[in-house]
């Protein structure tokens, strides 16, 4: 692994070992496990911090010593890596904080990319495990898929096991319809409570013509709001203005959109 | 009193008009994402609501064949029925608000993208056509611009109803790569644009140059339907 001119022979500390090594692990994880560079440094902080809890720290030994340690450090550490991306959608935590960054940006393309690749595979399970159809397994991965994006945007979901919890919501979505056709018992274990109204499509389609009247500073304010699920504190941060002046911007823009959409009505 | 009348007609508290335009938002945004989603999991990933089993297929062919034949005699009949603006007018406006065409470039996470396209794009998938047609014009007075940032800037005048300047920058991407592999959405958004500016003639000799097995052909046999 080292490419540094240090013989067998030479005797290190574990922190000298980590100091040296460490570029070469950095670089040794991006090549044989694919890593990119941010997960790579993650990993590798991570593996030299065990390291270094193997050994005294003032205590001399042999580089073979550590390479050995550190051999089956990496190879546990890896395997671990590969089973959370494989619970995470093929997302590492770095890219997860990437994609709820962009969400929370307004920019859904990666969430979208993600999820979608995943529709299938949840559809499956939903009809394996509850026999649901095709259809109720649809309208479940999608209603999942409207509340995964909100609740990123919203930072209310953490890493660990998306796949997991986006199965989970789905689970929760399809057995609570079928609850309402009064097909069996309440499914409470998991609170996913909020549901939007529905309206027709007529109520859409004048609300964003009303949406496209109003001015740009409006139009930015509400999509903060709705779209990319920001807080007045947030929007009051990003955009250097008092909390009171962008709650009574907000109120003044939704009085404009409200008497657009009447309008059009 | 539901939501919806207590927002066209009550007095409302600013609590009230809060709770109510934050329902509507997020519904509608939700409506919007649904309508988007269900569009790319068939075309991209070949998921669809219907069940593709070969009965089920079958059926959806049949039933499919059959709405198209009625929306067919419909479209012809309605001309006759009404002294509402032509049809083809009617199907241009629906096909543009159905059918928005996403920039799905975004979704394969090219690195190499530039800061300003990357943005335009984004503007333009959340419909934010304004700032798309700010950044991609920027993008073309001050970088080298290619086909697909005039196809794009293009798009966002024809989705803001400016046909003119649709027109004019749809001809340019296709003037910079006739064939580019946007060949076909560029003719056929092409002619939409000239139908919406009463530019019959040459919006009926593109959508006439749609082969059988190009993007559209349906709905442009349709439209020249419509035109007759």
């Amino acid at each position: 692994m080292a490419t540094l001119n240090l013989s067998p022979q030479t005797h290190l500390t574990v922190h000298q070992f980590a100091e040296y090594f460490f570029p070469s692990l950095v670089e040794k994880l991006r090549a044989d496990v694919g890593l990119a560079l941010r997960d790579a440094l993650h990993i590798s902080h991570s593996i030299i911090h065990k390291l270094k809890g193997r050994f005294k720290r003032d205590i001399q030994h042999p580089i073979p010593v550590f390479q050995k340690a550190l051999a089956i450090i990496v190879d546990k550490e890896t395997r671990k890596y590969r089973i959370l991306l494989e619970k995470n959608f093929g997302l590492s935590e770095a890219q997860f904080i990437e994609m709820q960054k962009q969400l929370q940006e307004g920019d859904e393309s990666l969430f979208e990319h993600i999820f979608m690749s995943h529709f299938d595979t949840t559809m499956t399970v939903l009809k394996r495990k509850h026999r649901a159809s095709h259809q109720d397994a649809y309208d479940a991965t999608m209603n999942a898929m409207l509340i995964f994006c909100r609740k990123l945007k919203q930072g209310d979901i953490q890493y660990g096991n998306l796949q997991f919890l986006f199965i989970r919501i789905a689970t929760h979505r399809f057995l609570n319809w079928i609850k309402r056709q009064g097909k069996t018992e309440a499914f409470t274990e998991f609170d996913i409570s909020e549901e939007l109204p529905v309206y027709d499509e007529e109520t859409y389609e004048l609300l964003g013509q009303a949406f496209a009247k109003l001015g740009d500073g409006c139009r930015d304010l509400l999509n903060a709001f709705y779209y990319s699920e920001q807080t007045l504190q947030q929007v009051s941060e990003q955009t250097q203005r008092s909390y009171a002046a962008i709650r009574k911007q907000k109120q003044r823009c939704m009085e404009k959109l409200r008497g657009f959409f009447n309008q059009l009505k | 009193m539901n939501s919806l009348d207590k927002y066209q007609n009550a007095d409302l508290s600013p609590n009230e008009l809060s709770e109510i335009t934050d329902q509507l938002m997020r519904s509608k945004y939700d409506y919007d994402r649904q309508q988007r989603w269900k569009n790319t999991l068939a075309h991209k990933y070949q998921v669809n609501r219907q069940s593709s089993t070969p009965r089920r297929r079958r059926l959806y062919f049949y039933v499919a064949g059959a709405a198209a034949a009625f929306a067919l005699l419909l479209t012809l009949a309605l001309p006759l029925l009404s002294d509402a603006p032509p049809s083809y007018q009617k199907m241009v406006d629906e096909y543009l608000s159905a059918d928005f065409y996403e920039h799905k470039d975004r979704l394969k996470g090219d690195q190499n993208v530039a800061e300003l396209e990357l943005l335009a794009a984004t503007a333009y998938n959340r419909k934010d056509f304004a700032t798309a047609i700010d950044l991609y014009t920027q993008i073309i007075e001050t970088g080298t611009p290619n086909f697909e940032h005039y196809f794009f800037l293009g798009l966002s005048e024809l989705y803001s109803n400016n046909y003119t300047a649709a027109i004019t920058h749809l001809r340019q991407a296709k003037q910079l790569n006739p064939n580019s592999r946007f060949r076909q959405e560029t003719q056929w958004f092409l002619a939409l644009s000239l139908l919406k500016s009463d530019s019959l003639v040459e919006g009926r000799q593109l959508l006439m140059a749609i082969k059988p097995d190009e993007w559209n052909y349906e709905k442009a046999q349709l439209l020249l339907q419509a035109l007759e």
